[in-house]
């Protein structure tokens, strides 16, 4: 039987990703959490572990509400060198 | 880079996906984060850290070759693989395809591809397609569809609604619902992907319902009208071919609802004492209109024994005020449904619908008994002004601002209205004409 694909062709985009710095103390790295419980909390031992194992001392954190979508501030976007996300639930 | 659940592992690469960054790291940590003390949370992420910094220092190239390879566990699982490598959804995929010539083989083999919601569908070959575009250019781009960002042409909306079981006449209202979704106020992304039971639950109004049946008097919010059901099943198989939405991958609601398998309806409009939602918003009678919203099934409001109005909104206020609603910590747009017979009651008390919901909202109290220690705290953090007295030890507001009810009225005969709780306050209701 001959039928019509009923699947949406999705959206296929492919950006590289960001050059990667070396880790230091003159890196930021932003910590990103969506509100779920521990995402946080994951976050914060994150960051003592780079700052401890690698030298990171400038961190910057961004938390959004966990159902709505994300709006980065530019102070975030472009102050950071990484960004560490943490969607859990 | 991020950090996922191996539970949320899909939906983070969706997001990838959508953002343009199909290598984009991701660390997978074991599913679930949430119930770990601090030590066990120290635990995961001293195991995660050293990907993690390598995620943050290798050379790009090799991450991203590297992490876009990166599989998704498929064991018990329908189509998750689909919704990354099919070749039913890449740019080039084919428009037609071949399938069994037995509507019993072919059922088969899409409810192995995951593209029915478990029921049986009608084929959607090219004849039943063409008469459902009537003409109409089948690559019209109408929306992009979250969570998977699919493209809905009318084509692949025609062939869904074929699938639903839809009628021609039926196609402009499911085109006019799936452009409401599709608004970036309804936030159809989170609605896609949460683990609450939301689905997208569909109000008809105006003349279209007269003409195709759209049932607003018994049964209104459950089965028994054709265009009810099929216009309500194309819009959830909407969501599942074109949304990417397919259970347990990017669609994560825990417990599910019926009413995800289909959730449209129409006012009761002859038998209300009110306008029309529709006319509320100041929209010209003579058209029709479809509204969205981000609910969960309906809560039946069973009230029999109410001797005036405020009796039985007293009743409905009790049954909006759930502690384990969104709405309870989220706000939003709660939708109340006034069966007819109480509506009656209500208006000849001289009850407008804004009084409606001035008095809903004040009554509309959770007791703190029912409050966990751990939710008051969450509370006063979100909505301190729901707390009445010192750490709520009045009760908390469900609802402090009455616009952002929505008040309908649908239903037959009898002394029943229904409550339809929201995602959140992140949703809005959404009205589309339906041309």
């Amino acid at each position: 039987m001959e039928l019509m694909n009923p699947c949406g062709v999705f959206d296929v985009r492919s950006t590289p990703l960001k050059p990667r710095v070396a880790l230091g103390e003159d890196t930021t790295v932003g910590l990103f959490a969506n509100d779920k419980k521990n995402a946080d909390v994951l976050l914060q031992h994150v960051q003592r572990g780079l700052a401890e194992g690698f030298g990171v001392q400038d961190f910057r954190w961004f938390l959004k509400e966990a159902t709505e979508p994300a709006v980065f501030t530019p102070e975030f976007v472009q102050g950071c060198d990484a960004v560490v996300g943490a969607v859990c639930d | 880079m991020a950090v996922a659940t191996d539970e949320f592992f899909a939906l983070a690469k969706a997001e990838a996906f959508g953002w343009g960054l199909p290598g984009l790291p991701i660390t997978v940590v074991p599913h679930p984060l949430a119930k770990l003390d601090a030590d066990q949370c120290a635990a995961v992420a001293a195991k995660a850290l050293p990907e993690i910094a390598s995620a943050l220092t290798e050379p790009a190239a090799d991450l991203e070759a590297r992490y876009r390879e990166k599989t998704i566990s498929t064991s018990g699982r329908l189509r998750h693989r689909s919704l990354f490598d099919s070749e039913f959804n890449a740019p080039d995929a084919p428009a037609r395809i071949r399938g069994p010539d037995s509507i019993e083989a072919l059922n088969r083999v899409f409810y192995g591809r995951g593209w029915t919601d478990g029921l049986p569908i009608l084929p959607p070959t090219p004849g039943r397609c063409g008469a459902m575009l009537d003409g109409r250019d089948p690559d019209e781009l109408v929306a992009i569809v979250e969570p998977r960002l699919g493209r809905a042409t009318l084509g692949k909306i025609a062939a869904n609604a074929v699938m639903a079981g839809c009628e021609p006449a039926h196609f402009p209202v499911v085109l006019a619902a799936t452009r409401a979704m599709c608004d970036p106020a309804f936030n159809l992304k989170a609605i896609q992907s949460t683990t609450h039971p939301c689905t997208v639950g569909c109000l008809v109004g105006g003349p279209v319902c007269e003409a195709i049946g759209v049932n607003g008097a018994y049964n209104a919010l459950g089965q028994g009208s054709k265009a009810n059901a099929v216009i309500g099943r194309a819009i959830r198989l909407i969501l599942i071919n074109i949304g990417g939405a397919s259970p347990g991958a990017l669609d994560r609601s825990t417990m599910g609802s019926p009413a995800k398998y289909a959730l449209c309806f129409a006012e009761n409009t002859e038998a209300s004492p009110w306008q029309p939602f529709h006319d509320d918003l100041g929209l010209d009678p003579s058209t029709s209109h479809v509204t969205v919203f981000g609910v969960e099934g309906p809560h039946n409001v069973n009230d029999h024994y109410g001797r005036n109005a405020e009796e039985i909104l007293l009743t409905v206020a009790g049954t909006l005020a759930s502690p384990g609603a969104n709405n309870f910590y989220l706000e939003g747009e709660p939708v109340v449904v006034l069966g007819p017979e109480h509506a009656e009651v209500v208006a000849a008390a001289g009850f407008s619908k804004t009084g409606v919901k001035t008095f809903l909202s004040e009554k509309a109290i959770v007791p703190r008994a029912l409050v966990s220690d751990a939710m008051i705290l969450e509370l006063e953090k979100r909505l301190p002004h729901h707390l009445i007295g010192p750490g709520g030890q009045d009760g908390v507001r469900f609802i402090t601002n009455p616009d952002d009810l929505l008040v309908l009225v649908a239903g037959g005969a009898g002394r029943h209205s229904a409550v339809l709780p929201t995602f959140g306050h992140s949703t809005r209701a959404v009205t589309c004409p339906v041309e």
